[in-house]
């Protein structure tokens, strides 16, 4: 739906580089805190195998969690979602950045005291066929999380069979292997390794991705189910936009390593802000939508992370951009109540540079018309042709 | 059942219920409990492997029992009685050069070719393997020394350097045995690191390391079994080479010395009558080629027994 970018609030410019204000609840505080985590992995090549540039796959993304809520993270592929996951969990070493697990930086932490934490939080990944130990009967998959922390005897399997249980896996499958499992068992018993040992925060790595669009759905309810029962502060990766409103609170959308939108998830998916959200959204099929109202794909491919554009990353592929857009990355600022966006076109010193720069450079520049995109909301210019 | 309806009912019934998602695959009966158990089968089942077992079973006997069932003396012969063919009264498998009953020599000869040819290998694959092994996962500085150390092994042809090492460490079967295990161990560290490369990038790994376990219980309970398969196979083609290897340093003075019945010995010497009497010359490297053939299907039945996929 169009709507006028939000009012402007000077008080949280957009050039602050702290932490984006939490678009949570007011008040709760956050069981699980990113901030500006960053990771680039270096492409080695050339003389002696020297890093030669590097791809960056997280570049700069802060959120929060809220205890006890679900916060579904959404975007293509290759935007740096998995990488976040890990470095959630510290299994990928961040560049920069801290993680923050209920006080404690996850990032500081050591050894010994990371891999205690480690019980904490939990991972289930998207493979179910590489995920599993293909030598490891299910009841020593399971029971190894246990039996790392020191647990042992029968105690551990008593753990595990009740586990099995609440996954809704038979008894009989404690001693099955991986092999002889279906896609949506073996992501039933990722889900029982990861909960057996009563986490507080689950990583979800799109737990449902690689299963059939019927198994999903039963794989889907029994997370909502045990999200509940165990009590579970969740995050969500997927890019299905239709799974993540299905499960999450919040929602967080990812582009190129960035965080270009964060909020409530009913504020996003009923206002999306960011032209980003906005051509995801209207790709997602929607049985309820006549064929010729389908409005036109994005045009273009996600653009190289190993040399992503210049100030916003969307830009290239944007039918909004302007020449700010090269120039300055947009930061993350509350537009509305549990809402923030990056993107310049809502930004109000973005309209006065844009006035002024048009005054400057109107003569040597040919794209006269791009003033009035930056003043315009985003949907209502949709009409015009962008120029690039 | 009529599929779409009661379908959708199942499958939210019983996610609520936590019951099973699909009626009727109640965990059918259930399967061998434990893994020893599952793995006897398999290993039963495969017949070549228990016909090799048994056949090495058998040379393990004769070896252990030498003094009890040989016929005659291992080291004293009968000169007038040279190269006796098969057959011969009082000589089954007839006489070597030297006019020693083949019979008894092969059967003590037994003792110390099935040591050469199984030490070196059991010592190689348990230390390449851990070597290898730590090489693959912990990749960078160390990983990259120990594979640097293997290449340098790697530079000599194999024969030579268990000659050279041999020849340092003096003569005697201990000695050549100890050669021929630094001499194996590159070629089992390098295929244990591939093994663990490939298994380490699995995300089972990745779930060890989030649910807390050290690299230790990592290697020890997750890479192991993955590598184990590969490293097995790998090895045991090596047994056969380690007793051709072992023949080899004992014709050169570097191994068992010469009364001292073992077959690469006893092949070696034999060789002159290799036109005279071609039978009796060939029995040693005929025991070899068995024992390295029966011990090569072992080792493939019990690899794929282990396999709990097959």
């Amino acid at each position: 739906m169009p709507t006028p970018p939000h009012p402007p609030d000077l008080g949280r410019s957009a050039s602050s580089s702290s932490p984006p204000e939490c678009a949570e609840r007011a008040g709760a505080s956050p069981l699980l805190e990113v901030r500006g985590l960053r990771k680039a992995f270096p492409v080695r090549g050339g003389w002696l195998g020297r890093a030669r540039t590097a791809v960056r796959a997280v570049d700069g993304v802060s959120f929060a969690v809220e205890a006890g809520s679900t916060l579904g993270l959404v975007g293509e592929s290759g935007c740096g979602k998995s990488t976040t996951a890990r470095l959630v969990l510290r299994l990928v070493e961040p560049d920069d950045g801290r993680v923050v697990f209920d006080g404690r930086d996850v990032t500081a932490l050591g050894g010994g005291a990371l891999r205690a934490l480690r019980r904490e939080m939990q991972i289930v990944f998207q493979d179910p066929y590489s995920s599993l130990n293909p030598q490891m009967a299910v009841r020593d998959l399971i029971g190894f999380n246990l039996r790392v922390h020191g647990e042992g005897g029968a105690a551990v399997d008593a753990t595990v069979d009740a586990v099995l249980e609440d996954v809704g896996l038979a008894r009989g499958y404690a001693v099955r292997y991986p092999h002889e499992l279906s896609g949506g068992q073996r992501q039933r018993v990722n889900l029982a390794r990861a909960l057996v040992v009563r986490p507080r925060l689950l990583v979800a790595d799109e737990p449902v991705s690689a299963l059939d669009k019927s198994v999903q759905a039963q794989v889907l309810n029994l997370f909502v189910d045990l999200r509940a029962r165990y009590g579970l502060t969740t995050l969500f990766i997927s890019h299905d936009l239709n799974v993540v409103e299905y499960l999450s609170d919040s929602v967080a959308v990812m582009y190129l390593g960035q965080i270009v939108e964060w909020g409530r998830a009913e504020a996003v998916y009923a206002q999306p802000l960011h032209p980003y959200t906005q051509a995801l959204m209207a790709a997602a099929p929607d049985p309820d939508r006549p064929r010729g109202q389908r409005p036109p794909p994005l045009a273009g491919d996600l653009p190289s992370p190993l040399d992503p554009p210049s100030g916003c990353r969307f830009r290239t592929r944007c039918p909004h951009a302007m020449p700010l857009c090269a120039e300055q990355p947009p930061a993350l600022a509350p537009q509305a109540p549990a809402h923030t966006v990056a993107c310049h076109l809502y930004e109000p010193s973005a309209i006065s540079y844009q006035q002024s720069a048009a005054k400057t450079q109107a003569s040597e520049r040919s794209r006269g018309d791009t003033s009035t995109h930056a003043v315009a909301p985003p949907t209502a210019s949709r009409k015009l042709t962008a120029d690039r | 059942m009529d599929p779409p309806d009661t379908w959708q009912l199942a499958v939210g019934a019983n996610a609520a219920a936590g019951a099973l998602p699909w009626p009727g695959v109640e965990a059918d009966e259930a399967p061998p409990t434990s893994y020893w158990g599952r793995f006897g089968r398999r290993f039963l089942e495969d017949r070549l492997a228990v016909a090799a077992a048994l056949v090495l079973l058998a040379m393990a006997a004769a070896a252990l029992l030498a003094p009890w069932l040989a016929p005659a003396s291992a080291t004293d012969g009968d000169v007038a009685q040279r190269l006796a063919p098969l057959g011969t009264a009082g000589h089954v498998l007839g006489t070597d050069e030297q006019g020693r009953d083949m019979l008894t020599r092969l059967l003590h000869g037994a003792r110390l070719t099935l040591l050469a040819g199984l030490v070196p290998v059991l010592a190689a694959g348990l230390l390449g393997g851990a070597l290898g092994m730590v090489a693959g996962y912990c990749r960078g500085v160390v990983g990259g020394a120990i594979m640097r150390v293997m290449d340098v092994f790697y530079a000599f042809p194999a024969i030579l350097l268990a000659i050279g090492l041999a020849a340092a460490l003096g003569p005697g079967l201990r000695n050549a045995i100890i050669a021929l295990a630094v001499v194996f161990i590159p070629p089992v560290v390098r295929v244990a690191e591939t093994a663990t490369r490939r298994v380490v990038v699995q995300e089972f790994v990745e779930a060890a390391r989030a649910s807390g376990a050290t690299p230790y219980q990592i290697l020890r309970y997750h890479v192991a079994g993955n590598v184990a398969g590969p490293v097995f196979v790998y090895a045991s083609t090596l047994f056969g080479v380690s007793i051709v290897f072992a023949a080899g340093l004992s014709f050169l003075g570097l191994g068992v010395t010469p009364p001292t019945p073992e077959w690469g010995l006893m092949l070696a010497s034999l060789k002159d009558a290799i036109y005279t009497n071609p039978v009796v010359a060939i029995l040693p490297g005929a025991a070899i080629f068995v024992a390295s053939v029966a011990f090569n299907l072992l080792s493939d039945g019990v690899r794929d027994a282990f396999d709990v996929r097959l």
